[in-house]
C-alpha cells in the first residue's frame, strides 16, 4: 500500500503540472478541449491524492511501523480514533492532508461551475492546481509521509499526548478546511485579474467559497480554544499563541473581505482593495503555516516542525509578487464606478469596518513577529506575551464592537441627520440601560463596563433592524409579526443571516468580557479537608493511581458544594505518558450557564495531600454558545435559496460569458 | 532537557507542596513575568504549573517577605534571565516600536480611509438617480426579486 501511496504522489505531481499548463494554454487560446482537459487533470489530481491519503491511513491502521511517519505518530495502544487522527498529528501527514483538502475544494468548485463563469474558471483551475503543485512537490521532496525506516520497530512512539483529546480529532480538519479553502477566493481573484473580467462576477462566484472556509476557520478557532481550555490547564481558552494568531489573521482578513465585497457589489467601488484582500487572506494562510511549521517562532501547539521553511517562504514570495504584479498591471481597469454622495453613509461605515479589522490584523501580526524582528536587529531575545496582545487588542476590539452596531444604522448613499438621530436613539438607550444595569450588579472594571454596554448597543441596533423589517413586511405583505420575522430571515438570508452572526459576536464578546471577573486560587489539602472559594466549598476525598498501556493516571476525587447543595464529584488528574515522558493535566470542570468551576490537580505528595488550582470563570460558556450561533448564522447565510437553485439551473442551460464560437461547440 | 526537567519536577514536588499556596501578592508580580524552563513555552509565571515556575514563585515570595519592591524583584529577574523574562517588551529603546507600530498603523489607516473617501467624493461619475428613502433597500430588493421570479417562471414554462 505504501508504494501505491508514494507512486500516486508522483503521478499527482504530473497531474497538477498538467492541469496548470492545460488550463492556462486553453484559456489563452480559448481552446475548450484543453480547458476541459485541464479540469479533468485537476479531478485526476484529487483522485490520486485520495489514493495517497488512503494509503497512509491504511499504514496507520495496520500499524506498519516501517513507515517512519507511522512509527513516529502512532502506536498499538492508541484508541482507533486517535490512530485515524494521527494522519494530521504530525508534519508530513498533515501536509498531505492539507493538500488533499485543497484539491477536493478545487474539484468541487469545478463540478459546481461546469457551465458557469467560463471566462474565469480556467484560471481558477490554474490557481488551485498551482497550489496543488506546490504542496505535492513539498510532499515529495520536503515532507514525504511515506519515508521508510531501515527496520520495522515493534511499536511506534504514539501521538503527542496533548493531542490525544477528542476535540483534536476534529479541530485540525476544521482549521485546515478553513485555511485551505481560502485558496478558492484567491483563485477567483487571480482569475479575474488574469482574464480581465474585472467586474463583480468574480466576487459573486467566490462569495460562497469565501463564506465556507470562513465558517470553518471560525469554528476551528473556537474549537481550538475549547481544546486549550480543557487540555492545557491554565484556565483560559485563548493565549495569543503564534499558532492561534496564525489562524486568526486570515479569519480577520476574510471578515474584512466579506464586508468590503458588499460595497463593490452595490457601488462598484473598492475593486483593487477586494482583489488585494483575497490575495492577502490566502497569503496569510500560507504565511501562518510557514511561521508555525518552520519553527522560527516558538509556540505551544506547533507540534510539527522541520526544515520546510524555505519551501513555504519561496511559495509565499512567488504568490505575492505574481498576484500584486498582476493587480498593478490591471490598475487602470479597476477605477471606482461611483461617486460617494455623503460621508454619513453605509459606504463609510464599511470602510471603517475594514480599517479596524485590518488594524487588529496588523496588531496581531506585529506582536507575533516582533520577537523575531527584535532578535534579528538587536540580538536581544524578548517576549511578546498575552498581556501585550490584550492591551493592544482590547481597545481595538471595542471599536470593532461599536462599529458592528453603528454600521447598519447608516443607510446606503446618504443618511440625514434626522434619521441618524432617530436610528441611534434605541441602540444608545440600550447601551445606557445595559451599562447602568451591570454597574448596579457590581461591575466596576472599565473595559468590562464598556464592552457590556457596547454589547447592549449592538443588540439594540440589531433588534431595531429586525423590528423595522418585520413591521415593513407586516404592512406590505399582510403577514403577522412573527411571519414577518421569519420572512426577513428566509427572504434576505444574506442580510439577516449576517445579523445573526453579529448577534453571535455579541454573545462571544460577553464571554470574552467574563475573563475580567475570573477568580483564581491555589490551595493544598489533605484528604478529608475542605476549603471555600467564593460561594463554593470543595472537600478533598481521596487520591487514586492507576495505569494503562499508555500512561499512568493520578486522579483526585473532590466533592463540590454550593452552600449545602451537593453539586457533584470533581476528578482532576494528571497523566504521565511513558513513551513521551510527558505529563498532561486533566482538568475537571463543573459547568453552569453562569460560570465554570475549573479545577486542576497541580501535584501530590506521598502522604496523599495534594495541591490544587481553581479558576472560577464567569460567562465562559457564552464563548461556546456564541461559537454555535456563529456557525448556525453563517450556515443560514450561505444556504442556497430557491433563487440560487433556479439561477444555477438557468446557468446550466445558457452558457454564460463564453465567446459565441465556444458556446456553440458545447 | 526534558529528562532534566522531570528530575527537577520530581525533586521539587515534595517541597512545593509542603509550602502554602501562592499568595495574591506573588501572582501580582509573577503575571508580568514568564516561565523560562524551556518546556513550558513562556507560560505566565503566575499560572505555569511546572516545578521550575513553582520554585521561582517561592523565591519571589521570599523576596516580597524580605520587603523588596515589585520593581526591584522584576529588575533582578531581568538581570538573571535577560529581558526575555518579561511578559511584554519593555517600553523603551528599540522595543518601544512594539507598542508604537499598531497605533501608527491605525492612524495611517484612518488617513487612508479619509483620502479614499475624499477621492470618491470628487469622482466625476454621477450616481444613478434613484430615490433613496429609508426603505429603498427593501423595496428595491423586493421589486428585483419579483421581476426575477416572473422571468424565471416564464423561462421554466418554456
Amino acid at each position: 500500500m505504501v508504494e501505491i501511496g508514494y507512486f500516486s504522489l508522483c503521478l499527482a505531481l504530473v497531474a497538477a503540472g498538467y492541469a496548470l499548463v492545460a488550463s492556462l494554454v486553453g484559456a489563452r487560446r480559448q481552446h475548450l478541449g484543453l480547458v476541459r482537459s485541464g479540469e479533468r487533470g485537476m479531478l485526476a489530481l484529487t483522485g490520486l491524492l485520495t489514493v495517497a491519503v488512503a494509503a497512509l491511513w491504511h499504514a496507520l491502521l495496520t500499524h506498519d511501523f516501517e513507515v517512519q511517519y507511522v512509527a513516529e505518530n502512532s502506536n498499538r495502544a492508541m484508541p482507533t480514533l486517535y490512530t485515524v487522527a494521527a494522519l494530521w498529528g504530525g508534519q508530513n501527514g498533515s501536509l498531505l492532508f492539507w493538500n488533499w483538502l485543497l484539491c477536493i475544494y478545487g474539484a468541487v468548485v469545478i463540478l459546481c461551475n461546469r457551465h458557469r463563469y467560463r471566462l474565469l474558471m480556467p484560471y481558477v483551475v490554474v490557481g488551485m492546481a498551482g497550489s496543488g503543485l506546490f504542496f505535492t512537490f513539498l510532499n515529495l521532496f520536503g515532507a514525504d509521509p511515506f519515508t521508510r525506516l531501515p527496520f520495522a520497530p515493534a511499536d511506534g512512539r504514539g501521538l503527542n499526548p496533548l493531542l490525544q483529546h477528542p476535540v483534536m480529532a476534529i479541530h485540525p480538519p476544521l482549521l485546515y478546511l478553513g485555511m485551505v479553502g481560502m485558496a478558492v477566493p484567491f483563485s477567483f481573484a487571480l482569475a479575474a485579474l488574469w482574464s480581465r473580467q474585472l467586474d463583480t462576477t468574480w466576487l459573486r462566484a467566490a462569495r460562497r467559497w469565501l463564506l465556507i472556509p470562513w465558517t470553518f476557520l471560525g469554528a476551528g478557532l473556537l474549537l481550538g480554544g475549547r481544546w486549550a481550555y480543557e487540555e492545557l490547564g491554565w484556565g483560559g481558552y485563548w493565549g495569543w499563541d503564534p499558532v492561534e494568531n496564525a489562524s486568526l489573521m486570515p479569519w480577520l482578513a476574510a471578515t474584512a473581505l466579506l464586508h468590503s465585497a458588499m460595497i463593490q457589489e452595490r457601488k462598484g467601488m473598492l475593486k483593487v482593495w477586494n482583489l488585494a484582500l483575497a490575495v492577502i487572506t490566502y497569503g496569510l494562510c500560507i504565511f501562518g503555516t510557514f511561521m508555525t511549521r518552520s519553527g522560527i517562532i516558538d509556540s505551544v501547539h506547533a507540534f510539527a516542525k522541520s526544515n520546510i521553511g524555505p519551501f513555504f517562504s519561496t511559495f509565499l514570495v512567488v504568490l505575492l509578487l505574481f498576484s500584486f504584479g498582476l493587480l498593478w498591471s490591471r490598475r487602470k481597469d479597476l477605477k471606482a464606478e461611483n461617486r460617494l454622495e455623503s460621508f454619513a453613509s453605509r459606504e463609510t461605515a464599511f470602510l471603517l469596518n475594514n480599517w479596524i479589522l485590518l488594524g487588529m490584523l496588523f496588531a496581531v501580526l506585529w506582536g507575533t513577529v516582533f520577537p523575531l524582528l527584535s532578535e534579528t536587529f538587536t540580538g536581544e531575545k524578548i517576549t511578546v506575551g498575552p498581556p501585550f496582545f490584550n492591551q493592544v487588542n482590547i481597545p481595538i476590539g471595542l471599536v470593532l464592537l461599536f462599529l458592528t452596531g453603528a454600521g447598519p444604522l447608516f443607510a446606503w448613499r446618504r443618511t440625514s441627520a434626522a434619521s441618524l438621530r432617530h436610528n441611534f436613539s434605541v441602540p444608545l438607550l440600550a447601551a445606557a440601560g445595559t451599562g447602568l444595569g451591570v454597574l448596579i450588579l457590581g461591575v466596576r472594571d472599565g473595559y468590562a463596563l464598556m464592552s457590556l454596554s457596547l454589547c447592549g448597543f449592538v443588540g439594540g441596533s440589531i433588534s431595531m433592524e429586525f423590528h423595522r423589517g418585520a413591521r415593513a413586511r407586516q404592512r406590505n405583505a399582510g403577514e403577522s409579526y412573527l411571519q414577518g420575522l421569519y420572512g426577513l430571515l428566509s427572504k434576505n438570508r444574506r442580510r439577516y443571516g449576517g445579523y445573526v452572526v453579529h448577534v453571535a459576536m455579541i454573545v462571544l464578546f460577553v464571554g470574552f468580557t467574563g475573563k475580567a471577573f475570573t477568580v483564581e486560587q491555589e490551595f493544598v489539602l489533605a484528604p478529608g479537608e475542605s476549603i471555600s472559594v467564593e460561594d463554593y466549598t470543595v472537600r478533598y476525598e481521596a487520591l487514586a493511581e492507576s495505569e494503562d498501556a499508555n500512561k499512568t493516571v493520578v486522579a483526585a476525587a473532590l466533592s463540590l458544594f454550593q452552600g449545602d447543595t451537593f453539586l457533584g464529584t470533581l476528578l482532576p488528574a494528571w497523566h504521565h505518558y511513558r513513551s513521551f515522558d510527558q505529563r498532561t493535566t486533566e482538568v475537571s470542570v463543573y459547568s453552569s450557564l453562569r460560570e465554570d468551576f475549573y479545577l486542576i490537580l497541580v501535584g501530590n505528595s506521598e502522604d496523599d495531600s495534594a495541591k490544587f488550582q481553581v479558576y472560577i470563570n464567569p460567562l465562559v460558556n457564552a464563548v461556546w454558545l456564541g461559537g454555535l450561533l456563529f456557525v448556525l448564522g453563517s450556515l443560514w447565510t450561505m444556504w442556497p435559496t430557491e433563487r440560487d437553485r433556479r439561477l444555477a439551473a438557468l446557468d446550466r442551460r445558457t452558457v454564460q460569458g463564453l465567446p459565441v464560437s465556444e458556446s456553440a461547440s458545447l | 532537557m526534558r529528562i532534566l526537567f522531570f528530575a527537577t519536577l520530581i525533586a521539587l514536588s515534595g517541597p512545593t507542596l509542603s509550602s502554602s499556596a501562592t499568595s495574591a501578592a506573588v501572582k501580582e508580580v509573577a503575571q508580568d513575568l514568564v516561565c523560562l524552563c524551556g518546556d513550558c513555552n513562556r507560560e505566565s509565571l503566575a499560572t505555569c504549573l511546572c516545578g521550575f515556575a513553582a520554585s521561582l514563585r517561592q523565591e519571589l515570595n521570599a523576596d516580597l517577605d524580605a520587603g523588596r519592591t515589585r520593581q526591584q524583584i522584576i529588575d533582578q529577574f531581568v538581570e538573571q534571565f535577560g529581558p526575555v523574562v518579561l511578559a511584554t517588551p519593555p517600553a523603551e529603546g528599540y522595543n518601544l516600536l512594539a507598542w508604537i507600530a499598531p497605533a501608527a498603523a491605525l492612524i495611517l489607516g484612518i488617513a487612508m480611509v479619509r483620502s479614499v473617501l475624499l477621492s470618491w467624493r470628487r469622482s466625476p461619475i454621477a450616481p444613478p438617480e434613484i430615490d433613496s428613502t429609508a426603505n429603498s433597500d427593501e423595496a428595491e430588493t423586493a421589486e428585483y426579486e419579483d421581476r426575477l421570479r416572473r422571468e424565471l417562471d416564464r423561462f421554466d414554462s418554456r
